[in-house]
């Protein structure tokens, strides 16, 4: 029967064999196509696209911050990028890919061959285009988070386009959702709750986070362009609305929205450690409780988003404090069952030299960077003292995104790549990329840890020429330039491995120990 | 062959999005509240109806000026004081053929008549027959901590040349007095002369709303003198200030810069804050022909349409 | 907060604890990545971790609440969040109205005297700050105090803070997107007394 513990099931069988998939696509398949393989490649690229796009946003707003005083972009422009950057980033890139990574894989693991509901998936990412195109179009500068009154204020005649947008985000999302626990659902049924693979209950919590809070983000973009248009004024103080209001709306879809690319890219790990380690995972039910007290905590914690907003922290403050630094608990025991796992016997050579495997472990460093971080984030007299709004939020959140989740994005990538392709990239590039992200991130995120203990404000386009403030916005901006060039490194390696690599045949990942070829290990 | 799409693709989006943002970049649009929130905290008695004193504990020196100024503000001048008044950089400097315009624009130019007027701090002003250097003249030595800067009572600031008129006149003056006697002179130099009261031979109702003035192109004879009833019809505070052209070209950096609230305006006469529902009035008198702007200098007022002038037959300038 | 209560090293005890946490993560990462022998841990191993972790909840939990309940007892005390802008108040040395707009913030003191950008308070002093915003939501933040604060239109939010015993000035800023401006949207907060002009 097939568990996590089975690693037969993660190489050898004909249904993992690498063949060149996206070779034989052609434009109508991509577009068109229901296979849950096409899908997981179009999502995939598309991702990657959006990365790019986020990318050189934040290239360009970087370019304007290494030194204070404005050069190149005023306020608008600025605000622009950084609100897009922002919005597709979280909504293009990072959630899309790692739930594409989940179509591929869950089909695999759970051995059912195809993706039910499909069709799903397929609306999912038409709707998540045509968000995109709007949200270009409407140019919004309110930051991603788009607080009324200003964002119902600023952006002028084609702002409106942006809220669809968003709308239409929390109904893709919403799918996505929808297909990904039916799947999980079905798998259990099939195999058994007992014997899921950890895949199928990443599956499973990432269908309730995203359908359990989607809803409300598609409430609040309707909400917003009635606002916007006159016709009711729930969030607009000066007509009577309340901004609390929102806040509380919002940020109920807002943190579980940090939580939709976490469990993916947990899952995968869960997933991928084996596979490469050629044992299983340390604790089965310390994986599955994990997941359980996350989604629900996931849920409950989001009042500490506008903690310093209320004059009196009353019990609702001290709960989501309770709460808040309670959840910091599922995901550490997701790191302590990984790190677990590592130690319990011998790192097989070939796990050491694969670049997927290497991307896992950095980002199991970042999460743990990030995650340990949170610990003043949570706590309400260091959040209003020196954390609230300052360069300490954004370096908490990319160092678990881009450190954590971004690194296990690259991972799946480079894994699934031999499967896609049928060839195997280029390792010195991919070293290299491997390389300057780590470098990159880790010096982002520290600098910027750095500035929010030195009180560098969130959202400006320019600031006082201090020396705590300067010299490390300088750095940043290198910082930033060196994950851009790792990124087009990457896309280097993709396209020209994907004609020129070396052809793959048996197991790409076969794990190999220098002496015999060890057998996988036998279920259990 | 899809990789390669995805590339094209991607790298279009990329050129055309970044195009679109940051070429294409659209004007700034920030719609003013419906109802601000100063009606409702006046009744609810948090903040006291009507005109509210200015607090005389701030002092000028809390708000100090970058040494950048100087030399912006001399650059200024110096674009302006074109024989051909063709103002190069940007064309909007154009004022005609009068020979007088640079120095009404500019007032503090106009000081080559007088040799006490020269100031150390502002070189171009030295027409040449005093010696700028003022750190041991007479009456005018103003440089007491020996920055090599005029410094007063309350202010250290390089000003423009209108603050060491102090001792040009009455040597025992309070400092409030002072400063309202350098103003007064300053204005008088810039050819614009702005007192609370007065006789007056027009009025003019300006009325400030987000984000421009009720008339932002005022007409004046020299020698006229306009009564302003200023109001703050908008929902949000304004401040009000005249300036002579060649101060309002050099500070302009300022809206590049992080501590522009920080700072402090030299100005012919500002107002600096105007809640909603506050009105002022105030005697313009003309002295001469000129131009001068008037604006809201808070962060971003005066990009999005808060400035205009005021100008004798001739001197107006495309804005 | 703490530079309110007069407290010293709150800040630094944490983040001081985040990085001996961390570091002891990292170091078992690295341990089980490098270190030769390999270590099969028991089960048992892990209530340990969570009972540690326990401990760590329990731990900042306390002692944030302490202090942040520490810091709410004059503003509860004295009825200032019922009441809101009371000049009566007699738990702080001074009040001061706060007006943040689009953008720049005006203070009002006791004495109904406004000053655009610059707020005057004495070396040590407790003063209350009243915020209203008139527009759009905006933050008040005083690195040089510890305290941030974000409010929105039509509602009051007091914070207080102790004021910097060294005479001089000090940041304000905002710390809400609340526009294009909000980049600029600094103020002073001035601290009275014998100043060196170097104080810059």
């Amino acid at each position: 029967m097939a568990s996590v513990h089975d690693a037969e099931r993660m190489g050898g069988k004909p249904h993992w064999e690498a063949a060149d998939i996206i070779g034989k696509m052609t434009l109508s398949t991509l577009l068109f196509s229901h296979d849950y393989r096409h899908i997981a490649i179009k999502g995939m690229l598309t991702s990657i696209v959006m990365l790019g796009l986020g990318g050189l946003m934040a290239i360009l707003f970087r370019t304007e911050l290494a030194v204070p005083d404005i050069q190149f972009f005023d306020a608008r422009p600025y605000m622009s990028l950084m609100t897009l950057h922002g919005m597709f980033m979280v909504f293009g890139f990072i959630i899309p890919f790692v739930v594409s990574i989940m179509y591929y894989m869950i089909p695999k693991i759970l051995g059912t061959e195809q993706l039910l509901w499909a069709r799903g998936a397929q609306w999912s990412w038409w709707l998540l285009i045509i968000a995109a195109v709007l949200l270009v179009i409407s140019r919004p500068d309110f930051t991603w988070t788009f607080y009324p009154p200003m964002a119902l204020r600023v952006g002028g005649e084609l702002i409106w386009m942006g809220y669809i947008a968003i709308v239409l985000v929390a109904i893709s999302e919403f799918i996505a959702g929808v297909v990904l626990f039916k799947n999980g659902w079905e798998g259990a049924r099939r195999i058994g709750w007992k014997k899921l693979p950890l895949m199928g209950w990443g599956a499973l919590s990432e269908g309730l986070l995203l359908a359990g809070s989607t809803p409300m983000l598609g409430l609040v973009g309707i909400i917003m362009y009635t606002d916007w248009a006159g016709i009711t004024a729930l969030y607009d103080p000066s007509r009577g609305g309340d901004v609390i209001t929102f806040m509380y709306m919002f940020w109920f879809y807002g943190h579980p929205a940090v939580y939709l690319p976490l469990m993916p890219a947990v899952a995968a790990l869960y997933t991928l450690l084996p596979r490469f380690l050629g044992r299983p995972i340390w604790s089965y039910w310390s994986a599955v409780t994990a997941f359980a007290l996350l989604t629900v905590l996931g849920f409950i914690v989001y009042p500490h988003h506008f903690q310093p907003a209320e004059n009196v922290s009353g019990w609702l403050q001290r709960t989501t404090q309770i709460l808040t630094l309670a959840i910091f608990i599922p995901s550490t025991l997701h790191v302590f069952n990984w790190i677990a796992t590592l130690w319990s016997d011998k790192i097989p050579d070939s796990a050491r030299r694969a670049i997927p495997f290497k991307f896992m472990i950095a980002s199991i460093f970042f999460l743990m960077v990030g995650g340990v971080t949170a610990y003043v984030n949570a706590q309400i007299a260091t959040d209003s003292d020196f954390v609230h709004n300052t360069y300490f939020v954004p370096a908490h959140f990319h160092a678990m995104f881009v450190g954590f989740m971004a690194n296990m994005a690259m991972a799946g990538f480079y894994y699934l790549y031999p499967y896609f392709t049928g060839r195997m990239f280029n390792q010195t590039l991919a070293n290299t990329h491997f390389w300057m992200w780590q470098i990159g991130i880790f010096a982002k995120v520290t600098l910027m840890y750095y500035l929010g203990f030195n009180y560098f404000p969130r959202w400006v386009v320019d600031y006082l020429d201090l020396p705590q403030w300067s010299m490390p916005q300088m750095m940043l901006t290198g910082a930033a330039y060196l994950i851009g060039l790792g990124f087009i490194i990457f896309v280097i390696n993709t396209m020209i491995s994907s004609t020129r690599g070396a052809t793959v045949s048996g197991d790409p990942w076969a794990i190999d120990d220098g002496d015999t070829a060890a057998a996988p290990v036998p279920a259990e | 062959m899809i990789m390669r799409f995805f590339l094209i693709f991607g790298l279009v989006l990329l050129g055309g999005t970044g195009w679109f943002i940051v070429v294409e970049t659209p004007p700034t649009v920030q719609a003013a509240p419906v109802v601000g929130e100063y009606a409702r905290l006046r009744e609810e008695g948090i903040i006291p109806e009507g005109d509210m004193a200015e607090n005389e504990e701030i002092e000028h020196d809390v708000f100090g000026v970058p040494p950048e100024d100087e030399a912006m503000i001399e650059a200024a001048s110096a674009n302006m004081d074109m024989g051909d008044m063709d103002m190069g950089d940007d064309g909007q400097m154009d004022m005609g053929d009068d020979g007088q315009m640079d120095m009404a624009a500019d007032p503090e130019m106009d000081m080559a008549a007088d040799p006490e007027m020269d100031m150390a701090a502002d070189p171009e002003m030295d027409m040449g027959d005093a010696p700028a250097d003022m750190a041991d003249g007479g009456a005018m030595d103003m440089d007491m901590d020996g920055d090599g800067q005029m410094d007063m009572a309350n202010a250290d600031m390089p000003a423009q040349g209108d603050m060491d008129m102090a001792d040009a006149g009455a040597m025992e003056m309070t400092a409030a007095d002072e400063e309202e006697a350098d103003r007064l002179m300053a204005g008088q130099m810039a050819g614009l002369i702005v007192t609370d009261e007065g006789d007056f031979d027009r009025e003019i109702a300006l009325s400030m709303t987000e984000w421009t003035f009720s008339e932002l192109e005022i007409d004046a004879e020299p020698g006229e003198r306009i009564q302003f009833t200023l109001r703050n019809d908008g929902e949000i505070v304004h401040e009000f200030m005249f300036m002579g052209m060649a101060q309002m070209q050099g500070v302009n950096y300022r809206a590049r810069r992080a501590d522009w609230n920080l700072l402090e305006h030299e100005a012919l006469f500002e107002k600096s804050l105007l809640l909603p529902g506050d009105e002022i009035t105030f005697v313009v008198e003309v002295v001469r022909p000129g131009v001068w702007m008037f604006m809201c200098m808070i962060p971003y007022h005066m990009q999005m349409g808060m400035m205009g002038q005021l100008a004798t037959e001739g001197m107006a300038m495309d804005m | 907060m703490e530079n309110a209560l007069g407290l010293a090293g709150y800040q630094s005890t944490m983040m001081i604890i985040v990085f001996v946490v961390l570091g002891f993560g990292i170091a078992a990462l690295f341990a089980a990545l490098f270190l030769p022998t390999r270590w099969r841990l028991p089960y048992s191993m892990e209530f340990l971790f969570i009972g540690l972790l326990l401990v760590m909840v329990w731990y900042g939990d306390s002692r944030s609440a302490e202090i942040y309940e520490a810091y709410q007892a004059p503003l509860e005390e004295e009825g200032v969040l019922e009441t809101g802008y009371d000049p009566e108040n007699s738990n702080f040395d001074q009040v001061i109205r706060v007006l943040a707009f689009q953008w720049g913030f005006a203070f009002i003191n006791e004495e109904d005297e406004i000053s655009r950008n610059a707020a005057v308070v004495q070396p040590g002093e407790r003063v209350l700050f009243s915020l209203f915003a008139n527009d759009v939501i905006h933050g008040f933040n005083i690195p040089a105090a510890g305290i941030t604060a974000e409010f929105e239109p039509g509602a009051e939010r007091d914070v207080w803070i102790r004021a910097p015993e060294e005479p001089g000035r000090y940041l304000i800023q905002c710390l809400n997107y609340c526009g294009v401006g909000h980049a600029q949207m600094k103020a002073w907060l001035v601290v009275e007394g014998d100043e060196d002009e170097a104080e810059a």
